[in-house]
């Protein structure tokens, strides 16, 4: 299958002075897949998602959507494909209302109006904001509005999501509502995602893990095997979830972990094999 | 959290005025800031005065909450009134205040000008007390829709308007947020001299401007990602339709209108 | 400084049709030297009651006892400067105050408005970059080109500096990543533990109000909800889920596992390597009965 997206030598930096952020980079994702892309700030990998869709254009190397060269004749119909959810709730929110917020997109694709409310109305009861419609942003919560920019991004019927660290400013309820709608999607709907991000909840919805180093990738894994070699990561400035923590502790004292565990009910089941085994 | 009130803020109602369209109620209130310099006797002025009455009624908003709304201006009402009193040197003296005369012709003068005044203030707001921000921004940009046709940017101004209100609250919130934070590090806006109160305005400008930058930065970006090139081929969600409540209005408004007339 | 809450109530915009109560008749009581989480969902009003503390807002009803300073509606015209300078708040996202021209100006901005003499300044400056772990050359730099990271720092910096003997957290680890967190919070912690500073935190983070807070309030719909040390307020998971809170994570795994093993680890603030050592005696223990 061809890969929805596939970074070719992509080298990337902000201007001349500065130094590079993305070197010599290459990366394939296949469609359907859902991948998490991790990394500390600065690691380059926010670049990553807006190099993808245009926002930004690489000083070298190639992108291609969908087995298309990303070029600047091309880019306004390429990112009709491609749907981004941003950091920041409240920088995203276009419209006056939730409706309008959804209807922004489908307006500049000059979807008819019958049809748009047509389709805000299955978005938004995608993401549980169907009873919203007529909210303003600033009666809303972060995790509100950010399942709105979701629900904005789905309506224009994309075949790859973008999640640029989407959670990363919301509170812990809202941050559970964004999953658990990123997690439907995943089951509901043959999608590429890719999630940039250092929530290790993200994470575990993933295929696959990337870790970004300084420009370049450093592991390119799945998410059960993401953590064998933790000396690693928390040398490039990750730490470990609890879990793992406590999983690595308990091997001097002979329990052992065929894979570390990331969850609470993991770890248990993890603990209780190898504690019969003993 | 805003802990402060704007000048005629919407509030929403269901109320026939908040039902009518915005079309219509910038039409009425165009025309009405017209007519009133029409109203030359205390009849017209009595008939312009009961219709804004019955337009307060029919809001169903409460008229203390009206007036206190238009608290800013009750100023600038006296300071006509009392303007007209000095200098207007017309009919009988009424009181003589060691040489200083009021006159009948001041004081008829500056009751009619003022409550012109008043009454443009009041019915104007009641439009923005009762039509949101957006539904007037959609009304501008329908009613000017013929303009277009002499590369009149009507579509990017109506956006940009849109953009703007619905970013108020958000950069209302923003200065608050950093008037605190700057006033927990110290800053005094309330004291001292002049000079000292320009001064402490830079730490919240400074960081506003910031934000707002960033703000725009992102918010172009979110746009570009979703597509946003500008007027052509675009479609609108939002359409404005009259209702027969609507014609019924006009109709109403007419005839208020023509009575108005016979009765100068 | 004590600091003391008594029947406070706070309104936003009040006599208007948006008038919306956030505080509704706070009690509560903070001892000098402690430790205390505010804890609650977004909308409980927990920024509402830290700004009482400081006297940014002051109370519709009741009156905060601070030190010597007393706010309430009542007590209006009192020099809030003096009590501002005793209790620094860190805002949410700090780096957005900022806005000097270098870092050293900065953070020297509080000490130039709470009048700290001069030759005072530079030793200040100089003790809170140490505190916050930034070395000397970013003093010349301008804030802007810092990381994000860095630039809270040097919001913090500019806080410490003014020696604040009561130091008010409002999520001051709000969008960081997981190990930039930690540093943040240790550090707020070896400071309490060190200088011995009245910290109080205000937080949504289950997993910061159980390790560093002596004393946890839960705050829903503008009322204490519930008040006591950690253990006794998440040994009532109920009540907790009904402020809309959620165990911290190292309890509900802890509880867990006794569950499962039928032991009766306790957390005791342990970190990793302690809990594991203790979770693998008892599970030799269980082994041998």
């Amino acid at each position: 299958m061809m890969p929805a997206i596939e970074f070719r030598d992509v080298y990337f930096r902000y201007n001349e002075d500065a130094p590079w952020v993305l070197k010599k980079f290459n990366l394939k994702i296949k469609a359907n897949e859902t991948v998490a892309i991790i990394g500390h700030n600065g690691s380059g990998k926010s670049t990553i998602a807006k190099l993808a869709n245009g926002l930004l254009v690489p000083q070298a190397g190639e992108i291609l959507i969908n087995d298309r060269k990303l070029t600047t004749s091309n880019v306004w119909e390429i990112r009709q494909k491609i749907g981004m959810v941003f950091q920041n709730p409240e920088n995203q929110f276009v419209g006056t209302t939730v409706k309008d917020d959804v209807a922004f997109g489908l307006e500049n694709r000059g979807v008819s109006r019958k049809e748009m409310i047509e389709r805000i109305h299955t978005s938004l009861t995608e993401v549980g904001m169907e009873d919203y419609q007529n909210h303003e942003p600033h009666n809303l919560s972060g995790g509100q509005k950010q399942r709105v920019a979701i629900a904005s991004v789905m309506a224009t019927y994309p075949g790859i999501l973008l999640l640029d660290e989407a959670t990363s400013m919301l509170d812990p309820r809202g941050r559970k509502e964004i999953l658990s709608t990123i997690n439907d999607l995943k089951e509901e709907l043959e999608i590429t995602m890719v999630m940039i991000t250092h929530d290790l909840h993200e994470i575990t919805l993933a295929d696959r893990v990337i870790v970004m180093n300084e420009g370049q990738i450093y592991i390119d894994t799945t998410v059960d095997q993401l953590f064998n070699d933790h000396q690693g990561l928390q040398s490039i400035g990750l730490s470990l979830p609890l879990t793992v923590e406590l999983a690595i502790e308990l091997e001097q004292y002979d329990y052992q972990f065929a894979t570390y565990p990331l969850d609470n009910e993991e770890f248990l089941e993890a603990l209780w094999t190898s504690n019969l085994k003993k | 959290m805003k802990s402060f009130m704007i000048i005629g803020q919407f509030v929403p109602g269901n109320s026939m005025v908040h039902r009518l369209d915005p079309r219509s109620k910038l039409m009425v209130i165009f025309t009405f800031v017209i007519i009133v310099f029409f109203a030359n006797n205390s009849v017209s002025y009595g008939w312009l005065t009961l219709f804004a009455l019955i337009l307060i009624l029919l809001t169903k908003l409460h008229i203390g909450y009206i007036l206190k709304g238009i608290t800013p201006v009750w100023f600038l009402i006296i300071f006509t009134f009392i303007l007209h009193l000095i200098i207007t040197k017309e009919g009988p003296v009424l009181i003589d205040i060691g040489g200083f005369a009021i006159h009948k012709g001041g004081v008829l003068q500056g009751l009619t000008i003022s409550w012109r005044f008043f009454l443009l203030v009041l019915v104007t707001s009641l439009l923005t007390l009762t039509t949101s921000p957006m539904e007037i921004t959609d009304a501008i940009e329908e009613l000017l829709a013929p303009f277009k046709k002499i590369k009149v940017p009507v579509h990017e101004l109506a956006l940009m308007m849109s953009i703007s209100l619905r970013f108020i609250p958000t950069l209302l919130d923003e200065t608050e947020k950093i008037s605190k934070a700057q006033a927990s590090r110290g800053v005094d806006l309330r004291t001292g001299s002049i000079k000292d109160r320009v001064y402490a305005i830079v730490p919240l400008l400074v960081p506003l401007f910031i934000s707002a930058f960033k703000r725009a930065e992102d918010l172009a970006m979110a746009m570009e990602a979703r597509g946003y090139r500008g007027s052509e081929g675009r479609t609108k969600l939002r359409q404005l339709q009259f209702k027969k409540l609507d014609y019924m209005a006009m109709i109403i408004y007419l005839l208020i209108i023509l009575i108005f007339f016979s009765l100068r | 400084m004590d600091i003391q809450f008594e029947k406070v109530s706070y309104t936003y915009q009040v006599n208007t049709p948006f008038s919306y109560q956030a505080l509704k008749d706070i009690n509560l009581e903070i001892k000098t030297g402690e430790f205390v989480a505010i804890v609650g969902h977004t909308g409980s009003g927990k920024s509402t009651l830290l700004q009482h503390i400081n006297g940014l807002l002051l109370p519709t009803e009741g009156r905060v006892q601070v030190g010597d300073f007393l706010l309430s509606r009542k007590n209006k015209r009192q020099d809030l400067k003096k009590l501002r300078e005793k209790a620094g708040v860190v805002f949410q996202y700090p780096e957005h105050q900022l806005f000097e021209e270098t870092v050293e100006r900065d953070i020297s901005f509080g000490l130039k408005n709470f009048q700290v003499p001069a030759d005072e300044i530079q030793t200040r400056i100089m003790d809170a970059l140490e505190k916050v772990h930034l070395s000397e050359d970013v003093l010349a730099k301008s804030p802007f080109e810092l990381s994000g990271g860095q630039m809270r720092r040097v919001a913090i910096a500019g806080v410490l500096a003014m020696n604040p003997e009561v130091l008010i957290l409002d999520e001051p680890t709000a969008g960081l990543d997981p190990k930039g967190q930690q540093d943040i919070m240790n550090m707020f912690n070896h400071l309490h533990k060190t200088k011995n500073m009245t910290t109080i935190l205000v937080t949504h983070q289950m997993n910061h109000a159980l390790a560093y807070a002596d004393h946890i309030f839960v705050l829903a719909d503008g009322s204490v909800q519930m008040e006591g040390t950690p253990k006794q307020i998440f040994s009532q998971a109920d009540e907790l889920k009904k402020a809309n809170l959620d165990m911290p994570d190292v309890l509900s795994l802890i509880k867990r596992i006794n569950q499962m093993f039928g032991t009766d680890i306790a957390y005791e603030r342990r970190q990793p390597a302690a809990l594991a050592k203790e979770i693998a005696e008892r599970l030799r223990e269980n082994k041998r009965l």
